[in-house]
Formats: structure tokens, C-alpha cells, sequence
């Protein structure tokens, strides 16, 4: 079972992969915005992989042991999920039009990865039957909102000269 | 940096989807450009400016806020 869900994936994975970029070729889809989006993308799914990797050795410090395999597989769903999103969510943000602004898009992409830990902390929590698993996910979730409301708070200083002139 | 590319891509009565097609991108990298949103490469922009057949100056313009 464990065999087909690990090469399973990879498989559907890959096999998306190749029809999603053969069906972006055919659109000149593979241009250098797209080239951009998804390297940001990434480097967004390494400070959420980072966050989730803190979360885990403070879990470790509490003395609440998840397993190897499980810790794995919450890395590599946080990871994978949160570079899906983030990309998608740039992509949003870049091509919208008047109906999502840029704040909109970010909160939604917050809430998305939001979902993503707490679904992943909570099926280690199931799975240890430990209910504190699900409280230590507040620590990325609240460091994101925090950066978030950062962010828009700077975008709003710089937008107000420009709807000025 | 402001842009003068739809202005230009009207007077010349393309469409996005032309537009992209001759500067080899896509009609969402087009959208992107045009407002704003993503600055393009100084390979794209000299495309773009030469299928205007402008000059990157005429077509891109930057201002001092930008610095």
C-alpha cells in the first residue's frame, strides 16, 4: 500500500507535470514571467518548509515524537502544497483583473497554507493521538498572518503616492 | 516604471493575443506588462519595443520614484 502511494504519486505527479508544461508550450506559456512565478514559488515553499521544520524540532523538545516516515511525509506535503499555492497564487495576483485584488489573492494563499499545517498536524495528532501536535501548528500560522498584515501595510504606503498623482 | 504598451498596441489595433504571439509570450505575461505588474526582461522589452518599431525609451518610462 505504502509502495503505491509513494511511487503512485510521484507518478501522477510527474505525469501532471509533463501535461501541465506540454499544454503551456502550446500557449508560449513557458516564457520568462512564468520562469519567475515559479522560482519565487519556490523560494516561498522554502520559508514554509523552514517553519515547518522548526515546528517539528520544538515537538521534539516537548518530547512528543512524531516518527521519521511522518515527519517526512508533513515535510513533503507542506513543501510540495505550499509551492502549488504559492505559485498559483502569484499567478492570480500577476493576471487579475479588477474582480481579486493583491491583498485578496495573499490572504487567500495564507489561508490555503493555514489549511495545509493544520491538516497536516492534524493527522499527526490523529496518528499519536496527541492533541498538542494541533496547537504547536498556530506558531507558522500566526508568523504568516503576522507577515502578511506586514506586507500589506507596506504596499499600501507605496500605492498612496501613485493613486495621488 | 510606467509603460506605454497598450496606448501603442491600440494605435496599432492588436490584440493581446497578437501582441503575445510576436513577442513570444504569453497572453497573461501581456496582461502582466501592461499593468504594471511585472517588469519584463531588457531581452522582452527590446522586443516589444521593436515590434512597435519604438525605441525602449518610447515605450518604457522611467521614473524617478523608481529609484
Amino acid at each position: 500500500m505504502e509502495f503505491i502511494g509513494l511511487f503512485g504519486g510521484m507518478a501522477l505527479g510527474l505525469l501532471g507535470w509533463y501535461v501541465g508544461r506540454t499544454a503551456a508550450r502550446r500557449n508560449q506559456g513557458l516564457d520568462e514571467m512564468h520562469e519567475y512565478i515559479w522560482r519565487k514559488a519556490r523560494s516561498v515553499s522554502w520559508y514554509v518548509t523552514l517553519g515547518a521544520i522548526y515546528v517539528l524540532l520544538i515537538l521534539a523538545l516537548f518530547r512528543i515524537e512524531i516518527g521519521l516516515v511522518p515527519a517526512l511525509a508533513i515535510l513533503l506535503l507542506v513543501h510540495l502544497v505550499s509551492w502549488a499555492v504559492a505559485g498559483v497564487s502569484f499567478i492570480a495576483r500577476l493576471t487579475e483583473g479588477d474582480g481579486m485584488g493583491a491583498g485578496k489573492a495573499q490572504r487567500l494563499l495564507v489561508m490555503i497554507i493555514g489549511m495545509v499545517f493544520l491538516i497536516g498536524f492534524g493527522i499527526a495528532s490523529v496518528l499519536l493521538e496527541n492533541w498538542m501536535m494541533m496547537l504547536f501548528s498556530m506558531i507558522p500560522i500566526s508568523f504568516m498572518v503576522i507577515l502578511v498584515y506586514a506586507q500589506s501595510r507596506t504596499r499600501k504606503d507605496h500605492e498612496q503616492p501613485r493613486d495621488q498623482a | 516604471m510606467r509603460n506605454r504598451i497598450k496606448e501603442l498596441r491600440l494605435e496599432c489595433g492588436m490584440t493581446q493575443e497578437q501582441l503575445a504571439k510576436a513577442i513570444g509570450v504569453s497572453r497573461q505575461s501581456v496582461i502582466a506588462i501592461e499593468t504594471m505588474k511585472y517588469r519584463p526582461s531588457l531581452e522582452l522589452a527590446y522586443r516589444i519595443a521593436k515590434t512597435f518599431r519604438k525605441s525602449i525609451e518610447e515605450v518604457f518610462i522611467f521614473e524617478e520614484e523608481d529609484q
